[in-house]
């Protein structure tokens, strides 16, 4: 029922133009299904707990794909964010991408 | 780097990584001698640290975290130099070249992926934590910038103030595709001081269906609390300065004064019109990096192969202005002769292409002397002439063996300790000076210390021992010096690890002498020696002096020849001449000794009526060589000997001529010992300029 939407290892400058369309595919995806299913309708998860680079580009695209789906009255909801994640978010003062963080460990 | 797709392209680009990398290294190590003379030195400190900081953004771009960690520390060390709150002592400089030492190796393994020996990881970890303890951090406390700068007690030590600023910062588009990170310049702000109340412009970023993820949307409002000044904050964006939007508020105003009120939306206004604002902005960008940088890398064969190409280009240039002159068609001369003063232009700047300055290969030797006079506990000062002096790369870096040679050889044998250099009247502090400059067509390299000089009796009771001078001969002094350079000889009495091994001198004229080069040495017992280097500023092309001896063709260096006189067979001026073809003539009351080309040679032509002495100069000396005819100035393309000619005495090389004949290039200085010096007794017995013997016969 849910789009499977995990982060990869490395979410660089290298890797961002190959998640870019990942990303778009989820919110469009995830749109489509929740048009069936309503309950889902608050957020989109996205397991973050594999991130073990990350750098400010990297950062840039998740805070573009959580102002994506603000248009969409949606919230990105990151998933046990990785250590090094959290860190970059904190010092880029990202801490919205965190606030609504998952962070009990629960499975997809 | 773990993108397959991306393999390919790191594996291209990482030579090209290592190149500039130890560029970066090398100007490092320069930078670090530098400021051990000059310890306060800002700009020094500045380019050391920018220094540090490039290898390290660079080697995080390819992902080579050893290096970027490593690095990371030195750069810390740096920082608090910079910052003043250390002072460089000579501890720390030996610990930054050590480190410096180890960033190299770093680079250089970049390239095998295999794990590194155990003992090299733990020898390095012992330097990292010799270079924290040295910038004053804790072991323990990585966690994060503001964990590490909360850690670091430098601050409270120094007693400066630490003061609030508010930084409002908003990068350009073309921020990652520079290869700088914000996450990285923020993080090493986090080192300056405290950084608090991080706000990203969030709404600053575009939707995901708008954006291009590798162009930078990112702007930051946020306090930094830290005793560093503004030059070190802004420091900090150096290297983003050029297409970031950045304001630094004084401290003292209070965090909720209007200009973080205001920039949020300020930085939104920039994000919006940034199209127009950042072009301009990356123009101006361009331009200042085409000044700063005036330079392409090019692979040194590519630069050869127009070389060779060149070389071809000049010979059938010769060839077809050759046929032009033949046709006696005017137009076709002309245009002929025009096309060749192109080629000529070409020649010139594509050889100077190849010229780069000797200073840099000078200055590697700071180290040298530095490590080297340590070593032997003795006091050296290294004092570098005419870096600037340029010559053919080629040249450079087969000369910089020799050149180590001799400068060791000078630390290990020339200069005394301090000890003995006061005892006999001297500065404790030895001086070793390595000079370069152009001297008609070549380059001069003296290296020249003030040490016990040359011992005349070692050198001489050394020669009769290994049998390199018949017992109980004496030959002049200047000959006993250049025993020195004759293989087997070392006059070390103890062989150290340095030089003394016997290996030494010969080679390094042997060496020398491969360039087309030659190797004079002067020394003065008690008061130092000076060894000078001579060597043609380039190995492929010259300007040649075309001369005949009946069908043969030779050509003398244009920049050697002095004159030309005329000389007449039987004439009163020229004497008798010798089986080796040795004679002298009057120059101006001057005897001028001549060589007679036909008989050294033997070549089988009758003498003509009238013949030319060409005036050659040789270093100090000067001579005649008797030629048949003139033939003017020609574009020489140096091509090596055959096997069978290489023994030939005087000759260094060939050349294709015009028409397809082949003309022999002269060594000026080997040619000038056979016109001038006295026949072999000893294999050293070369005379500089002793009277020939032709003349005490006719006289």
């Amino acid at each position: 029922m849910k789009t499977i939407c995990s982060l990869p290892s490395e979410l660089t400058i290298y890797t961002i133009s190959e998640l870019h369309p990942q990303c778009l595919a989820w919110i469009g995806a995830d749109a489509d299904a929740d048009n069936g299913e309503p309950a889902a309708v608050s957020g989109l998860r996205v397991d973050a707990q594999a991130v073990q680079e990350v750098d400010a580009a990297g950062v840039q695209l998740l805070l573009s794909l959580s102002n994506a789906l603000a248009r969409q009255q949606r919230q990105l909801q990151l998933l046990r964010p990785s250590a090094p994640l959290l860190a970059a978010c904190m010092a880029l003062g990202a801490s919205g991408l965190t606030a609504h963080a998952d962070l009990s460990g629960e499975t997809l | 780097m773990n993108i397959p797709n991306d393999d390919g392209i790191v594996a291209e680009l990482l030579p090209a990584f290592i190149a500039e990398a130890e560029e970066q290294i090398a100007a490092l190590e320069q930078l670090l001698l530098q400021l051990e003379d000059t310890p306060d030195d800002r700009d020094l400190l500045d380019a050391l640290f920018r220094c540090a900081h490039t290898i390290k953004g660079s080697a995080g771009v390819f992902g080579l975290s050893r290096v970027v960690d490593f690095t990371h520390h030195v750069e810390t060390l740096l920082a608090r130099l910079r910052e003043g709150h250390l002072v460089l002592t000579p501890d720390l400089s030996t610990l930054l070249l050590q480190s410096n030492d180890e960033i190299k190796v770093l680079v250089s393994s970049a390239q095998d992926a295999q794990d590194e020996p155990e003992h090299v990881v733990s020898a390095r970890e012992v330097v990292v934590q010799r270079l924290r303890a040295a910038a004053g951090e804790m072991p323990a406390g990585t966690a994060g910038p503001m964990a590490h700068a909360a850690a670091d007690p430098g601050f409270i030590e120094t007693g400066a103030a630490i003061r609030r600023w508010h930084l409002s910062v908003q990068f350009g588009v073309d921020t990652f595709a520079h290869g700088m990170d914000p996450l990285n310049i923020l993080n090493y702000l986090g080192a300056l001081g405290c950084i608090s109340n991080v706000v990203c412009d969030t709404l600053a970023v575009p939707v995901l269906e708008s954006l291009d993820p590798e162009s930078c949307h990112l702007a930051f409002e946020f306090s930094l609390d830290t005793a560093a000044p503004r030059e070190a904050i802004e420091k900090a964006f150096s290297f983003v300065r050029e297409d970031c939007v950045l304001r630094l508020t004084e401290p003292g105003a209070p965090p909720s004064q209007e200009p973080l009120q205001d920039a949020p939306a300020l930085a939104r206004a920039g994000v919006g019109a940034s199209p127009r604002a950042t072009d301009k902005q990356q123009r101006a960008g361009a331009a200042a990096a085409a000044d700063d940088n005036g330079f392409i890398r090019v692979q040194a064969n590519r630069l050869d192969e127009v070389i060779d190409l060149l070389g071809e280009l000049v010979i059938a240039g010769a060839g077809a202005s050759l046929l032009a002159r033949q046709t006696r068609q005017r137009g076709l001369i002309e245009a002929n002769q025009r096309i060749t003063r192109l080629i000529e232009g070409i020649r010139n700047s594509t050889l100077k292409l190849r010229m780069v300055p000797i200073g840099e290969t000078f200055s590697r030797f700071r180290r040298v002397v530095r490590d080297t006079a340590a070593e032997l506990d003795k006091d050296v000062q290294l004092e570098i002439v005419g870096g600037e002096t340029e010559l053919d790369k080629a040249v450079v870096e087969r000369i910089a063996d020799p050149l180590m040679h001799l400068v060791r050889n000078a630390l290990d044998h020339g200069l005394e300790t301090p000890a003995q250099r006061l005892e006999a009247d001297k500065p404790a502090r030895g001086k070793l000076t390595l000079a370069a400059c152009h001297e008609s067509g070549s380059i001069l390299i003296r290296i020249s210390d003030d040490g016990r000089g040359i011992q005349r009796d070692k050198v001489l009771q050394r020669a009769w021992e290994r049998g390199l001078v018949e017992q109980g001969v004496e030959p002049p002094d200047a000959d006993i010096l250049k025993l020195i350079f004759e293989a087997g000889f070392s006059t070390a009495e103890t062989v150290t690890n340095l030089s003394g091994r016997g290996v030494g001198m010969d080679v390094v004229r042997r060496n020398i002498e491969a360039l087309r080069g030659s190797v004079a040495l002067t020394s003065e017992p008690g008061r130092g020696s000076c060894i000078e280097i001579r060597l043609p500023l380039t190995l492929a092309i010259i300007d040649g002096f075309l001369l005949g001896v009946g069908a043969s063709k030779f050509i003398l260096p244009l920049d050697a020849v002095v004159e030309v006189i005329a000389s007449h067979t039987g004439a009163t001026t020229a004497t008798t001449v010798d089986h080796q073809g040795r004679s002298c003539v009057e120059l101006r009351g001057q005897i001028l000794p001549v060589v007679n080309l036909r008989t050294l040679y033997g070549l089988a032509s009758t003498q003509p009526e009238r013949s030319s002495i060409v005036v050659v100069r040789s270093g100090s000396r000067r001579y005649g060589v008797m030629v048949d005819v003139l033939l003017g100035q020609h574009q020489t393309v140096i091509k090596p000997l055959g096997l069978m000619l290489r023994s030939l005495r005087g000759i260094s090389g060939s050349s294709i001529l015009g028409t397809g004949e082949v003309a022999l290039i002269f060594d000026v200085s080997s040619l000038g010992e056979l016109a001038a010096g006295g026949a072999k007794r000893t294999s050293a017995a070369r005379a500089e300029a002793p009277p020939p013997p032709c003349m005490a016969r006719s006289e």
